[in-house]
């Protein structure tokens, strides 16, 4: 599978579209974090380090489109076949590139914001164990994301595009579920727990008078994470690649 | 000495939702031939290229491909023996033609990128520096798919549909190619074409599929027998013919009560007075030349399916 990962690495960096993403986010991050700190009296806190967060389920599907899916539409999936690798491996090299540049992309506004507040003379207030702890989370949320988009395009191509459409609904009704039946904070509860470490910390400081056992968010990204990579595997090693 | 097989199918099978793709497909590649693959739209000849290549996993039968049967976990090491371009040439169209060949390199896993200058030489793609694969022509970018299935030193390459959509010069460019291949670096290919003129024109070995199912596999010389050229002449009185063409040493074959196929062409003026010699009269003569297309139609049931 190293070869694959080595190869899926290099298309990846060659792959224009990647590359702009990468650029955006810092720039977006820095923008939105700059306002924010001058709001708050040329502060850096936790939050600024991460305003491109709010757009990780955005990317994922992005990311995934033009490396995995794009795979499958250009046919560059058939000499990996052809040449005798297999589809778990071809699967899991495409989702670790994916997901590995995807969290660089989330990533890289850290230092790239640190280093703008510290010329444009702001005081940094985040905790260096705190911005630690939301980079390992968005890590594994940017590996979920990918698992979970990766999935739909594999089911696309192996199913319908109805079924790839009824599984997006169901996840998006299962986000909705809670605000329709459960109402405010609760879809806040698991949006934060799904998306957004920082989101997750505040609600769960919100969530004491509901009562509902905290699991630590890395830990239920991670049983995500394994459930639909597994699941991705299981159909691609069944899908019909043209 | 018993023939060597690349590829041998048996009862091969791929059902979809309603419809047979292939029903039971029993084909043989010998080694070292151009093996030309026939069938009209939706017969299953790309169908089948997908099974063989890994894209696409059979719901019936088995094939075996350099002995490896496609139920054993080695099937793709075997694989790793061939290169494909299956439709349309899957390449990077943001890379160069040397960096598409890199990639492949890399995803085989190989060593060093020894041998991309002579596949590219071999391609005709030496020249083409740091122009992108997207701003390829049609012929290029088929000819560059078929360098990246070179990469790896493959025995055996499987192409389907090379030539659709090529210029008379991309068409020469790849029949060239292609036999090239075959001789001088002894590669076993596999080639799927609705061009049947151009395919008889470098295949040695054919198969016939339709609707799913082979129809008939035979060498380029049984083939030359069935369509060779031929007169076919209308007589009166049909042994009088056979005898003269038996005193002329004709080489010919009764069709019918009245009519005989000669394979020659005869000196009519001769022919006609020895005829007459022997009260036969001449009712028909018409010179018949069957082609590769009208010899599938024949197998494939006629009118029918034209």
């Amino acid at each position: 599978m190293l070869d694959l990962i080595r190869a899926d690495t290099v298309s990846t960096l060659k792959n224009k579209s990647v590359m702009l993403l990468m650029l955006f986010f810092p720039v977006l991050n820095v923008t939105v974090g700059l306002i924010d700190a001058f709001k708050a009296g040329r502060t850096l806190n936790h939050d600024c380090f991460f305003e491109a967060l709010s757009y990780l389920g955005m990317t994922a599907a992005y990311f995934t489109s033009v490396t995995f899916g794009n795979d499958i539409t250009s046919g560059t999936i058939r000499p990996k076949l052809t040449a005798g690798k297999s589809r778990t491996a071809v699967y899991m090299s495409r989702l670790i590139v994916t997901a590995v540049f995807h969290a660089a992309a989330v990533i890289l506004p850290v230092p790239v914001m640190l280093a703008a507040g510290m010329v444009t003379g702001c005081k940094v207030t985040a905790s260096a164990s705190s911005v630690a702890l939301t980079v390992l989370c968005a890590f594994i949320a940017a590996y979920a994301l990918s698992a979970f988009y990766m999935l739909v395009n594999v089911i696309i191509r192996h199913q319908t595009k109805a079924t790839a459409c009824g599984v997006c609904m169901a996840f998006i009704m299962n986000m909705v579920g809670y605000v329709v039946v459960l109402g405010g904070d609760k879809e806040a509860f698991v949006i934060g727990r799904f998306t957004l470490p920082s989101g997750y910390i505040k609600m769960i400081m919100n969530m004491d008078k509901f009562k509902i056992p905290a699991l630590p968010t890395p830990v239920y990204m991670l049983v995500f994470s394994v459930v639909l990579t597994f699941i991705g595997i299981i159909i691609a090693k069944r899908a019909d690649f043209k | 000495m018993e023939k060597e097989f690349v590829l041998k199918t048996k009862g091969l099978e791929k059902h979809y939702k309603g419809f047979n793709a292939l029903n039971g497909v029993d084909m043989n590649v010998p080694k070292g031939s151009i093996y030309g693959f026939v069938g009209k739209n939706g017969a299953g000849k790309t169908t089948l290229i997908r099974l063989i290549c890994g894209m696409q996993l059979p719901t019936g039968g088995e094939f075996t491909l350099y002995g490896k049967s496609s139920k054993d976990k080695d099937i793709a090491r075997a694989r790793k023996k061939m290169g494909a371009v299956v439709e349309s040439p899957a390449i990077y169209t943001d890379m160069t033609a040397r960096d598409n060949l890199k990639q492949q390199y890399r995803i085989l896993g190989l060593p060093n990128y020894d041998g991309i200058d002579e596949i590219l030489q071999l391609v005709g793609l030496a020249d083409t520096g740091k122009k992108k694969a997207k701003n390829f022509s049609l012929g290029m970018r088929q000819r560059l798919g078929i360098a990246v299935s070179l990469c790896g030193d493959p025995d055996f390459l499987v192409l389907d549909e090379p030539i659709n959509g090529l210029d008379p010069q991309g068409i020469i460019e790849i029949r060239e190619l292609i036999i090239k291949l075959n001789r001088e670096r002894d590669i076993t290919v596999l080639i799927s074409s609705h061009i049947l003129d151009e395919l008889s024109r470098l295949a040695t070995h054919y198969g016939f599929i339709d609707g799913g199912r082979m129809i008939k596999e035979m060498s380029a010389e049984e083939l030359e027998s069935a369509c060779r050229k031929c007169t076919r002449i209308k007589v009166s009185d049909i042994r009088a013919l056979s005898k003269v063409c038996e005193e002329m040493g004709y080489s010919y074959e009764v069709c019918s009560e009245s009519t005989v196929d000669i394979f020659a062409k005869p000196n009519i003026t001769q022919l006609t007075l020895k005829l007459a010699e022997n009260n036969c009269e001449i009712l028909e003569v018409a010179e018949r030349d069957e082609s590769l297309e009208s010899f599938y139609i024949s197998l494939v049931g006629g009118e029918q399916n034209a």
